[in-house]
């Protein structure tokens, strides 16, 4: 049963038994569930949760993980991944134990222990590792460009001169492929640990062709209503009152807007891609348009949950670990050194115009390398786990009525 | 008053009670019906019989129509028996001629829905009362000198407490111990809670003060062996077995092999003692160190008689002395329970250990390197019955507390166990009730982990592979395997039992056990600390499960009560009980075998010969013996077969309304 990296000697399978781990509070204290041992288990935080549901219900059930050590349950559980953090459990929890923070810090545990070599202990443990680990990629790209960027060209702005679009396009190239395979990797780790925890295939008595239906079926369905539209984000509401529930529909919509707006911007550079390798035949102005929409939109969204993170007046944001202000920088500040290259090159700045590419590339490149072990990972993360959950719930609903 | 040879006057007083009782019976038919009874020479309803102007009216019509008996139907004669006894001694009669008839509760509220039954019951029952009190023949209470002394029998704080108080009330008290020290299991605790006091402190501290009043006589290495007399006058065997040391001055040290080899008790066998027992904590009393004979050989004696010389006598006796005293005070205190032998791995593992020996080990300091623990709740308590064999079926109520309380001891020492601490409480239920809540409060806090069990799938504690490891079923989680907690020791939380060396004392006191096999109290509520053997008190952890703030009030509660007897100069105690009348009496001895307050004796009888007597301050009345004697000899004072009988024909006579 032993999972992890942690090394324990072999078990007989058929014992059913799970080793309780004296640490595993301590970990999660450290990133933030800092008064859950209060908690005496009663399950109001379940009762009132809008998004537990049967055979999925949390936080309580985590929070008896955590509680009793149970490492390998916490990061194969896919509850850990179905919490939006309204907030509604920690404000109706009596004993104020807070499990909304706490199941943050579950998820932060998770993406720790789901990324391949835990590389992700390198963002999650220390403040001083977690910015090494940030600088090593910028500043590797800064000698880079130190030693090979082209003419700087002062007296009008050619940014393709000073940084060669081949160079870019191989970084390009070997970010993507790096980030591609951490993708894979961890999301395979994530996917054995649901495995263990689903235990037997859900039902052998579905055929395979069904089930692959179904496993396609689950695929779109959670793509558009749950990546695009993001519709469990709306359920996740704190209803206690009208003005919680209209704090809630605020922070959907800032979610909305980074995501989107990310999503803008990726599509802009898709787009200018295409115009410089591919020769698109489309107006450059469509993909600055779109980058410069988007990055406004994004931006705009990353900057509400910076200023609620420094209020502090919402459940949500009263505890912030270093790992959410380390995402939410490298997006507001990706977003706006983008920016910031756009309107120096359209005010004929040269100068810059270069060095804010520079500070750009560094940002935006950081962000994507280091996507699959930082809080972006709940990107990845999170459609997986509920394109599985589905699926199986599905699959295994269809074994029942046949 | 058969010597008056007159028909006894009879008044009969029906109460409507405000309504409570003439809402349903016919308080007026009752009346009339009652008027017509042989020797009723006045019958009268009243609105409330317990009022004064009805009181005043009854003794007005003692004195006009010389009445000799009065019969009041009312209510229950536990709230109003003594009123119309006094009116009755008012009325210058004998008190115990009133008799009452209860047709409130027994009648009007028990028969709502039929008002004419209710009337004809509350005839029957009043023609019943008439019926008796006709036969009634004044009696004398009991009156019984006292012996203005206390023996309080266990030197646990209980017994120290209680005996602390009674010489403040200016009473004697013996007390005495069957241990060599004073100070009891608490004694042996490392911390009491509330307010994390060391357990040897509080008894140290009742110990002072006993030994600073002068009318506490103290007796170590003293045993109950028997206990004769009643209320007000006993006298307790009480064996004194030798200590051997009359001072503690060694002239030279001890030969180590003197050291022993025994478990020591004191330490619940976590260290070992030899025969020379010194006093187990500071403030411990005697001050003398007491030697066990039974575990001393020749050599042995012959080195202690070498090292300490003129302070030990070895040929010292046990001595037998009698004690007289007009209360007895039994607080003579639990054993932790035992586990047996591989009961979650009791004694088959070392790092299995009790909760009170973790109270010894922490005060020993021998806990070193413990990293993760387990406590087992609800060991030895709580049993379920199955067979015929005696389950401890009661919740021990102290050992939630303590275990928290430790629990929070062993926090605050991490450091000092090694740093990293991590406690598991597998309990069945939380019960940290009134203000040891908070104390659970703290645990959670502190990060204690609860697991509950069902007492259906208990934890299993396993050595396999030499690592000691707990395997629980843990019902909080939504989990379909078992937990296994790799632990470096396991704390049983075992609860109290009756002490096994009190086996004889129920025996010797003539006071029963409950259910649960410790000493019983007459009623729970209504008189916690009184047994049904008068003038016997109770305190303490021999009633049965009681922390240490219980026992002290519990302690002073049998000693305001015992103090209650000790002061008076004479007992008077209601009369109804046993009387022989010797002439009949043929002294089959079937009436002392049944009776169990030991209230029959014989005695010779002037010109009859050895004939049974009863003595009316053990008597309780119970009528045992009554029922046993072949000749009817024995008879119920107040309670005669003749009263008897006149009552079941007056309760049966027929009715017309």
């Amino acid at each position: 049963m032993a999972t992890g990296s942690t090394p324990r000697p072999r078990r007989k399978v058929t014992e059913m038994a799970v080793q309780v781990d004296s640490h595993l509070m301590t970990d999660l204290k450290k990133m933030g569930a800092f008064d859950i041992s209060a908690c005496y288990n009663c399950g109001n935080c379940t009762a009132i949760c809008p998004l537990s549901v049967e055979g999925h219900e949390l936080p309580r059930k985590l929070i008896r993980y955590a509680i009793l050590g149970l490492k390998d349950k916490i990061v194969s559980c896919p509850e850990v991944w179905l919490c939006y953090f309204c907030g509604e459990c920690s404000t109706s929890c009596p004993r104020t134990a807070d499990p909304g923070q706490f199941m943050m810090s579950a998820r932060r545990y998770a993406i720790r222990r789901c990324s391949f070599g835990r590389v992700a202990d390198a963002f999650y443990s220390s403040k001083l590792l977690s910015l090494l680990a940030l600088s090593v990629f910028p500043l590797i790209l800064l000698g880079i460009f130190a030693t090979s960027h082209g003419p700087i060209i002062t007296d009008e702005v050619d940014m393709w001169s000073f940084i060669p679009m081949d160079l870019i396009h191989e970084l390009g190239l070997i970010v993507m492929a790096f980030l591609g395979l951490s993708v894979l990797a961890n999301l395979f780790i994530m996917y054995r640990n649901l495995s263990r925890a689903a235990g037997a295939a859900p039902s052998a008595k579905v055929k395979l062709t069904r089930r692959a239906g179904i496993w396609l079926k689950a695929l779109i369905t959670i793509g558009i209503v749950e990546v695009l539209a993001q519709r469990r984000f709306t359920k996740c509401d704190d209803n206690s009152s009208e003005a919680q529930s209209k704090k809630g529909t605020y922070k959907y919509w800032a979610h909305m807007a980074v995501f989107w707006g990310f999503l803008g911007l990726a599509g802009a550079t898709l787009i200018d891609y295409g115009i410089n390798e591919y020769g698109l035949t489309v107006s450059r102005d469509i993909s600055r348009v779109l980058g410069i929409v988007s990055g406004i939109v994004m931006m705009i969204g990353a900057a509400y949950f910076i200023y609620k993170r420094v209020k502090k007046d919402e459940v949500f944001s009263t505890f912030s670990h270093f790992s959410d202000w380390i995402f939410l920088i490298l997006l507001f500040f990706g977003g706006l050194t983008g920016f910031m290259v756009t309107s120096f090159l359209y005010a004929g700045m040269a100068e810059a115009t270069y060095i804010s590419l520079v500070i750009h590339l560094m940002f935006s490149f950081d962000l994507l390398i280091t996507l699959p072990f930082t809080k972006f990972a709940h990107a990845m993360y999170r459609p997986f786990a509920l394109w599985i959950v589905t699926a199986r719930d599905q699959v295994s609903a269809a074994g029942k009525t046949t | 008053m058969t010597e008056d040879k007159r028909w006894p006057r009879l008044g009969f007083y029906v109460c409507h009670c405000g309504g409570n009782i003439s809402d349903y019976v016919d308080v007026v038919k009752v009346r009339d019906a009652l008027a017509e009874e042989p020797g009723v020479v006045v019958a009268r309803d009243v609105m409330f019989a317990c009022s004064d102007s009805s009181q005043n009216e009854m003794i007005a019509d003692i004195k006009n129509l010389k009445l000799d008996r009065i019969v009041v139907a009312s209510c229950t004669p536990r709230l109003h028996e003594i009123t119309f006894r006094n009116v009755a001694d008012r009325g210058g009669l004998n008190r115990y001629t009133y008799y009452h008839a209860n047709i409130r509760e027994q009648t009007s509220w028990a028969h709502r829905d039929d008002k004419e039954g209710a009337t004809v019951k509350a005839i029957r029952h009043s023609r019943a009362a008439v019926a008796y009190a006709r036969l009634s023949e004044p009696l004398e209470s009991i009156k019984a000198p006292v012996t203005p002394s206390v023996l309080v029998v266990g030197g646990g704080i209980a017994g120290i407490r209680a005996a602390i108080d009674l010489a403040d009330a200016g009473i004697a008290v013996h007390l005495i111990e069957r241990e060599p020290f004073l100070g009891g299991r608490t004694a042996q605790l490392t911390n009491s809670y509330p307010q994390d006091s060391k357990g040897s402190e509080v008894a140290a501290r009742l110990i002072a003060e006993a030994r600073k009043r002068d009318g506490i006589a103290i007796y170590t290495n003293a045993e109950l062996v028997g206990l004769d007399g009643y209320i007000g006058n006993f006298e307790a065997r009480v064996k004194l077995n030798p200590r051997y040391f009359k001072s503690s001055q060694a002239k030279t040290s001890l030969p180590e092999q003197l050291g022993g080899e025994a478990p020591s008790k004191f330490d619940y066998g976590l260290s070992k003692e030899g025969p020379v027992l010194m006093p187990p904590f500071s403030g411990a009393y005697p001050e003398l160190p007491s030697l066990n004979m039974e575990a001393c050989s020749e050599d042995c004696a012959r080195s202690i008689s070498q090292a300490y010389g003129d302070a030990v006598d070895l040929h010292q006796k046990s001595e037998s002395l009698t004690i007289r005293a007009g209360a007895v005070i039994a607080a003579a205190g639990f054993d932790p329970y035992e586990p047996k032998e591989g009961e979650f791995g009791y004694r088959t593992h070392p790092k299995v250990v009790t909760l009170q020996q973790l109270h010894r080990l922490v005060e020993l300091k021998m806990l070193k390197d413990v990293h993760n623990i387990a406590f087992i709740y609800c060991v030895g308590s709580r049993q379920v019955k199955t067979g015929d064999e005696d389950v401890n079926e009661y919740c021990s109520r102290y050992c939630c507390n303590a275990a928290m309380s430790i629990s929070l001891v062993l926090l605050r020492m991490r450091e000092e166990l090694g740093g990293d601490l991590r406690l598991y409480h597998l309990y069945r239920d939380i019960r940290t009730y009134g203000r040891n809540e908070v104390l659970y409060e703290e645990a959670l806090k502190k990060e204690v982990v609860f697991i509950k069990y069902s007492e259906e799938d208990p934890p299993a504690v396993s050595a396999a592979g030499g690592r000691l490891t707990v395997t629980v079923k843990d019902l909080l989680t939504v989990l379909d395997d078992k937990l296994e907690i790799p632990v470096d020791m396991v704390v049983l939380v075992t609860g109290m039992v009756p002490k096994q060396s009190n086996d004889a004392l129920p025996q010797i006191l003539r006071v029963p056990k409950g259910a649960d096999r410790f000493l019983l109290e007459v009623h729970p509520k209504l008189k916690p600390v009184e047994t049904a053997m008068a003038g016997v008190f109770i305190a303490g952890t021999c009633q049965g499960p009681k922390d240490v703030r219980e026992t002290l009030a519990s302690a002073q509660a049998a000693s305001s009560k015992a103090a209650g007897i000790a002061l008076m100069t004479q007992l008077e105690l209601d009369p109804f009980v046993a009387s022989v009348d010797p002439k009949m009496c043929n002294l089959t001895k079937a009436c002392a075998a049944e009776c169990e307050y030991g209230a029959i004796e014989f005695k010779e009888f002037p010109g009859l010969g050895e004939k049974a007597w009863v003595n009316g301050a053990r008597c309780k009345g119970c009528g045992a013996c009554v029922a046993v004697c072949p000749t009817g000899a024995i008879q119920l004072k107040g309670l005669s077969n003749e009263q008897l009988k006149a009552q079941i024909e007056a309760l049966g006579r027929k009715v017309e309304i």
